[in-house]
Formats: structure tokens, C-alpha cells, sequence
């Protein structure tokens, strides 16, 4: 007959197996789950018209992107009147048909004064971390704009202390502004102020958005999207030969790019070897990139990687418009930096002490250089280009 | 899931070691080899693809099987035992899909012979970890020749480290244990380090015997990469790499054990065993540029449930495993990291591995093994065939 200890040990044992088994199943009973939750990743009231696996850029919180700020930035980026002389608009430097450029070597303000830079393309900057060429310092549109209307040296805009508020009138006096100061800015009793003005431009030049190239359609599985020579400069641009990739890359083909999920923002400056003036690896007087801001000699010459979308319509090349065509881009970078033999810039960009160590020589045949070329102006957006959405509202009929 | 635990915990109550250690062995210098070498006739996945358990945050040593005959371990250990209660342990052993030998154990002991601190045992150095008995089995010492799924979800098959032990042996068959470790097992980091508790319980009688456990173990980790397939691991001839992704953060897991074991006759023997294990990593995932991240927390439940039973030189034993997994990525980074990391996202599928073993000894030390594995681990189901040999033996022993 059992005994008593025993009986205890087996109900003892029964109790953990029961216990065991009932944790067990109920264990495999749940089914697995991973639930993400992307905070305000994709809250938007503005219609970004973004392809899938673009992701948004960042808004800041005192200028949310409206429908409204965005048509008043327009309407203020096509018009001259807010110009100190009435003859200067944004889109006098940044026409839509060069993918907002203005195919000059360096662009020329509202008095004649030439400015020391080429003009920046206007596509996709709602993803730059930093505007200008070359100023770590400058990383919100909002900032950025104050420059051109504001600037004494170079003159841009020419709005000074003396005309804003005569210009300010001009705006008030024209009456399809009225309608969209107020929608733009509900609540203001007098909204139109530079302070709106730089929002709504700001909302209107980081709405500007290009990602329906015919290399975004092959992208997205489109196989005769890109020509066999495109197809060629694809792998050549992204091959280890050329390098192209280790400055523009990801999905706006520049290192230097911020979006909603980007947790650390870099924001690289390159030294390509375009000037060496006398071998000590100076750039031109007032054109000294990061170093004009930093005064770290080692940041003498940097300059940050533009996007290359739509780059086939931007030329000439680099900060100061030195560099003509893709062709000569090629060649100068095949050459590892440039040479100049005379002149008040002779010196040789290929020795440059502060060059970047990604720029090194390499070979390209004429074949290879048209190949590469196929595929940049693969780059280009037609419908960027010739949007409405984006076009001169004073020269179409509301 | 955790509100269950307490109360399993009083009615499944700490039990003691399964294992060897060199406590064992008396008095002397001893030296022991297991081998186990099984050929199988599938790999876990195919050539030239990385074994993620969907869901988990995989790493450590826990390699897939491969197709073929494999060394599932091999190992040589030299113990020696004072008089005076001092002893020590050299341990040299390859297993799985590692190409080199290491130095798995090399620590001291001490266990007071006579005083008033019988009940202690102090121990140091490169050693397991005592707290899972999965932990302290081999491939030459269990039934089956694979680890259980859930250590190599949550501890990279087996976690070994450096590391400082204390376990007192307290009335009534009870034990509690404290670990301390450097941080070079998985899923630490070395420098970060973890800490664990630990409880068993054993009670016998004639014919029954009860081995129960629990611990709870808290481990650290800076910037922890998947070292399985970050180092150019070659798997099927092509290194592979791993997603660019680390972890930050602390773990916590928890886990009970028990072993039911009915001796029917002198020869004859069934027992119940199995292990139920909870993670809840709570921490960042990141690239390695930092350019992407996320919070991460999860509660990760795995287990085994294996009956075996044997009669005189057979042994027949059914394993069944699962894990499911509760995860959550939280902040801007999540979806394009979710991305990334496609073996972190897992909704509706619950790894699991079905394990028929049979057994031999055909001689003493030497057995013969036979198994069939449903291997549900992965989104394509696979079953498999492996058969092997193990090896278990004294080759010297000597006395004081």
C-alpha cells in the first residue's frame, strides 16, 4: 500500500507536470506579433505626391506644410515685385525649366552684381540637412532665405531697411494676395510680413520634389525605363573603378540628405581638387567653402555634394560654374582634380593637400564617358520640369 | 505570461544541477573526452543563407546544422580535486559549425571539506552558466543532438563567459546560486556584463525523482552586433554578413525548469523534462552609422518539452520546441530599420521543432543515435534525417 510520503510526492509531482505542461501550452498557444509604430513619421497635411519608399522629409513644427503656404510660396517665388528695383525673383536664378537654376556660371542679382557662386538647383531640398554650398551653419529653408532677400554683398533680392516696407504695399495692393496670405496664415490680422513670406517660400521651395525619373521608373521595375547605354553607366557610376556612389548616393544621390527616419544627421563637405592656387591648396578669394565659416585650414575648398537628380539640366558645374559640361565633370574627376597652368589660379587641384581622399584618378574610355552620361540624364524629371504645380502662377490664368 | 511565473514558480521549486562538474570526480586528476558526430541529411537552411530565428535579435554560436557529417562537439577536459576541497577544470572544445578549438572552461573552485561553510561552493573563471540546465548539456549529454531552439534564440546556443559563482546549499535539497559575468557571452557585451539567481530544488524518492529550477538573469549590451555572420563567417563556402544592425540595451530573462523522472524498474527509466525561457529585451536598434534607429522591447517566450524513456541500452525520447515572440519598434527609424532587419519582423508565425531520437549503446561510453526532425523553426518547414555517433569516456584518472 502506498505510503503516505509517497502519495505526497506523487501529488507533489502531478502538481509541477500540470503546471509545466499548462505554461508550455499556453506558451504555443499565442500567436507572434511585431508591431511597429512609427510615431509622426507619416503625419502630413501636405500632399508630398512622394512614390512609395521615399520617405518624408522633415517639417519643421513652426511651419507645418500646408496646400496654402505652399501655392502663397509660389506665387512670391515667381514674383519680381518683391525685389528691391521690382526686376528680381526667386525664379530669376531658379528657373523650373533647368530644374530651378539659371545656366549661368554664376548668377547675377537685382543691381548687375555677380554672385561668387553658382546657383543651386532647387530640387529636393526639403532633404538637405544644410543649404548653400558650403554652411554647416544654415540647415532650415526659413534661414536660407533670409540670404538672397536680405544679402548687401552680393545684392540679390536689394531689399533693404529703406524699401521693405514699400515692398511689403506692393504685396498688399495686389489682390490675389489677399485671399492667400489669409487661407495661408488664418488668424494673422495682417499677415503679410516678411516672417510669412519666408514660410510660405520656404513651404514652396520644400515642396519641390523630383523622384519620377525615367531611372526611378526602372527602379520600380520598369526594365526598359533605361537605355543599355543608361544601363552601363548605372554599374559604372556605382562600380569601384569610378566611385561615384561614396558622394551621391541613396535615393537623392547625395551623401548629405535628412529625412523623418534619419536619427543622426551627417552633413559632409567635399575638397575635389578644383584648385590648388601655388600648391599651398587655396581656393579663389571669397570662394573658400567650409572655411569661410569654420577657419580650419583642413576645410579649405569643401564644398557639400549637390543631388544629381536632374543634373543633365543644371549645367555648368561645381560651386562657381568653372566646369562646363558632364563631359568635363568626367574628366575632371577621371583626373583626380584639375590642372591649371596659368593664371591668377594656376596651380594643380590633383596635389591638393586638402583634397578628399575619395577623389583618386582613374580611367574612362570616350565609350564608358557617354555611357555614364546616359545614365545621369536618366536622371532627369520631365515632369519636374514642366509641372504646373510649380510653373509662374502670374503668367497663366488663375 | 509574466504574471503566470510566480505562481509556477511555487509549485515547480528550484531542483539541482543536471550536469558534470568537476565536484564530481572526488579526489585526483581526471581526464574525460565527448565526441558527438552526426551526418544529417539537410541543412537547416540552405548554402549561403543566414539562420535567423523570425523575430529574435539572433546571435552568440547559435549556427544552423548543416547538411552532411559534422562535428557537433568535441571536447577534452582535465579536472583535478584537492583534498582540501580546492579543484580546477581545463575544458577544450569545437562545436557546431565553429572551424577552431577553444578554451570553453578553465576555472576554480572551492567547496570546504569540513568547517562550518560545507554548504558553500565558491567558482571562478571561464565557465557555463548554471542557472539553465539546457545550458550545462552537449550534444554528447542529452538525448538530442541539436540544442534547444530556445537557447539559441535567447543565449546563442550556450552561454559560456568569465565570471565569479557562489551557491549555497541550504536544507530541504535546496540550492540558491548568484552569478556575475564579464560580459562575453551573448546577449551581453564584454565589458557590459550580466547577473543572474538562481534556484533548485531536488527531491527523490525510492522509485520518483523531482529536479526543478527558476532564475532570472539581467545582461547588458552596447552596440551588439550579430557576431555569427559579422565576422565573414563561411557557411557553405561563401562568407556571409549579417544586417547592419546592433543592439543597445538590457535584458531580462527569466526562466523555470523541471524533471520528472519515474524509474520503473532497475533498467528501465521514464522522465519528463523541460525548460520555458522569457526575454524581454528593452533597448535601441541601430545602423552601425546611427543614421537609423529605433526602440526596441519585446517579451520573447520559448520552451522544450521532451519525454524520454529508456530501457536498459535503448533510450527513445519526443522533443517539441517553440518560441513566440511579442515585439515592438517605436520611433521615426522603426519602419525603415523593420526594413532592414526583415527577420526581426514576425506576425502570426511561431518557430517551433519536432524531435524523434532513438539511441544505442552498442558499447560502454559509445552510442549510436537516430533521429527525425520537423524543423519548423524557419518560414520553410523542413524535416530531416541525422545519425551519429557519441562518444563519453574517462581516459585517465588518478587518485591522491
Amino acid at each position: 500500500m502506498p505510503s503516505a510520503t509517497s502519495f505526497t510526492a506523487r501529488a507533489l509531482a502531478a502538481r509541477a507536470v500540470v503546471a509545466f505542461l499548462t505554461l508550455l501550452l499556453t506558451a504555443c498557444g499565442d500567436d507572434s506579433s511585431t508591431r511597429i509604430d512609427t510615431g509622426n513619421l507619416n503625419v502630413t497635411a501636405f500632399d508630398w505626391q512622394l512614390p512609395l519608399g521615399i520617405p518624408l522629409p522633415v517639417e519643421p513644427a513652426d511651419n507645418p506644410m500646408t496646400e496654402e503656404g505652399f501655392q502663397l510660396g509660389r506665387h512670391l517665388f515667381h514674383d519680381t515685385r518683391l525685389s528691391g528695383n521690382n526686376t528680381q525673383s526667386c525664379s530669376s536664378c531658379h528657373q523650373q525649366t533647368k530644374a530651378f537654376t539659371d545656366g549661368l556660371t554664376v548668377s547675377v542679382g537685382s543691381t548687375g552684381q555677380a554672385h561668387p557662386r553658382n546657383a543651386q538647383a532647387l530640387v529636393n531640398t526639403a532633404y538637405n540637412p544644410t543649404l548653400t554650398w558650403a554652411n554647416p551653419s544654415l540647415v532650415r529653408l526659413e534661414q536660407q532665405i533670409l540670404v538672397p532677400l536680405f544679402s548687401e554683398d552680393p545684392i540679390e533680392h536689394g531689399i533693404t531697411d529703406l524699401n521693405r516696407e514699400e515692398i511689403l504695399q506692393r504685396l498688399r495692393d495686389e489682390p490675389r494676395y489677399a485671399p492667400l496670405f489669409a487661407a495661408a496664415f488664418p488668424g494673422d490680422t495682417d499677415p503679410v510680413t516678411y516672417t510669412n513670406i519666408v514660410k510660405a517660400l520656404a513651404s514652396f521651395t520644400r515642396g519641390l520634389t523630383s523622384f519620377n525619373s525615367a531611372f526611378d521608373r526602372y527602379s520600380r521595375g520598369d526594365a526598359s525605363a533605361l537605355s543599355n547605354a543608361a544601363k552601363r553607366g548605372l554599374s559604372l557610376f556605382n562600380g569601384e573603378r569610378l566611385e561615384c556612389f561614396h558622394c551621391h548616393t541613396g535615393y537623392n544621390f547625395t551623401d548629405s540628405t535628412v529625412d523623418r527616419a534619419t536619427t543622426r544627421i551627417e552633413t559632409p563637405f567635399h575638397n575635389t581638387g578644383l584648385y590648388n592656387i601655388g600648391g599651398t591648396g587655396a581656393f579663389p578669394e571669397n570662394n573658400h567653402g567650409l572655411f569661410e565659416i569654420t577657419g580650419k585650414p583642413t576645410d579649405m575648398g569643401k564644398f557639400r555634394a549637390p543631388t544629381l537628380r536632374n543634373i543633365a539640366k543644371t549645367a555648368p558645374y561645381m560651386h562657381d560654374g568653372s566646369v562646363a559640361t558632364l563631359q568635363d565633370v568626367l574628366r575632371f574627376y577621371s583626373a583626380g582634380g584639375r590642372l591649371i597652368t596659368s593664371g591668377p589660379h594656376a596651380g594643380d587641384g590633383r596635389l591638393s593637400p586638402f583634397k578628399d581622399d575619395l577623389i583618386v584618378s582613374f580611367t574612362i574610355s570616350d565609350a564608358e564617358i557617354a555611357d555614364v552620361i546616359a545614365f545621369l540624364e536618366s536622371l532627369t524629371d520631365e515632369s519636374f520640369i514642366t509641372n504646373p504645380r510649380f510653373s509662374n502662377p502670374w503668367t497663366t490664368t488663375p | 505570461m509574466t504574471a503566470r511565473l510566480p505562481f509556477l514558480i511555487l509549485l515547480a521549486l528550484p531542483a539541482c544541477v543536471f550536469a558534470h562538474s568537476a565536484d564530481d570526480n572526488g579526489n585526483g586528476t581526471q581526464v574525460d573526452v565527448a565526441l558527438s558526430a552526426s551526418w544529417r541529411s539537410d541543412s537547416a537552411v540552405p548554402a549561403n543563407t543566414l539562420w535567423q530565428i523570425p523575430g529574435v535579435l539572433t546571435g552568440g554560436h547559435a549556427l544552423p546544422v548543416d547538411k552532411g557529417l559534422s562535428l557537433d562537439e568535441a571536447s577534452l577536459t582535465l579536472s583535478h580535486q584537492r583534498p582540501d576541497g580546492i579543484y580546477g577544470l581545463l575544458k577544450a572544445e569545437t562545436h557546431g559549425s565553429e572551424d577552431s578549438l577553444s578554451l570553453e572552461h578553465a576555472y576554480l573552485g572551492f567547496q570546504p571539506r569540513d568547517g562550518v561553510a560545507t554548504w558553500l561552493r565558491l567558482e571562478a573563471g571561464r565557465m557555463n552558466g548554471e542557472f539553465s540546465p539546457a545550458n550545462r548539456e552537449h550534444a554528447s549529454t542529452r538525448l538530442f543532438s541539436e540544442t534547444p531552439l530556445v537557447m539559441d534564440a535567447f543565449l546563442g546556443r550556450h552561454f559560456v563567459d568569465d565570471g565569479l559563482r557562489l551557491v549555497a546549499r541550504l536544507p530541504g535539497q535546496l540550492s540558491l546560486g548568484v552569478e556575475s559575468w564579464r560580459g562575453r557571452a551573448f546577449p551581453a557585451t564584454s565589458g557590459q556584463g550580466s547577473t543572474d539567481v538562481f534556484a533548485r530544488w531536488h527531491f527523490a524518492t525510492e522509485s520518483w525523482q523531482l529536479e526543478a529550477g527558476a532564475f532570472g538573469m539581467k545582461s547588458e549590451a552596447e552596440k551588439r552586433i550579430d557576431e555569427r555572420y559579422s565576422a565573414g563567417h563561411s557557411h557553405g563556402g561563401t562568407t556571409l554578413t549579417g544586417p547592419d544592425v546592433n543592439f543597445i540595451g538590457e535584458t531580462l530573462l527569466y526562466g523555470v525548469s523541471g524533471r520528472l523522472t519515474w524509474w520503473m524498474a532497475d533498467e528501465a527509466r521514464l522522465s519528463l523534462q523541460g525548460e520555458w525561457l522569457q526575454q524581454e529585451p528593452d533597448g535601441t536598434v541601430q545602423n552601425s552609422s546611427v543614421t537609423r534607429q529605433a526602440f526596441f522591447t519585446a517579451t520573447q517566450t520559448g520552451g522544450y518539452l521532451q519525454l524520454e524513456g529508456r530501457w536498459k541500452q535503448h533510450e527513445l525520447g519526443l522533443r517539441h520546441e517553440s518560441v513566440v515572440v511579442d515585439n515592438q519598434l517605436t520611433g521615426s527609424g522603426a519602419a525603415v530599420l523593420a526594413q532592414d532587419i526583415p527577420h526581426l519582423v514576425n506576425n502570426g508565425f511561431n518557430p517551433e521543432r519536432l524531435t524523434l531520437a532513438y539511441a544505442y549503446a552498442f558499447r560502454p561510453g559509445v552510442k549510436a543515435r537516430l533521429e527525425w526532425v520537423r524543423d519548423e523553426s524557419s518560414a520553410t518547414s523542413q524535416d530531416r534525417v541525422a545519425v551519429g555517433l557519441v562518444w563519453r569516456e574517462t581516459l585517465w584518472q588518478s587518485g591522491d
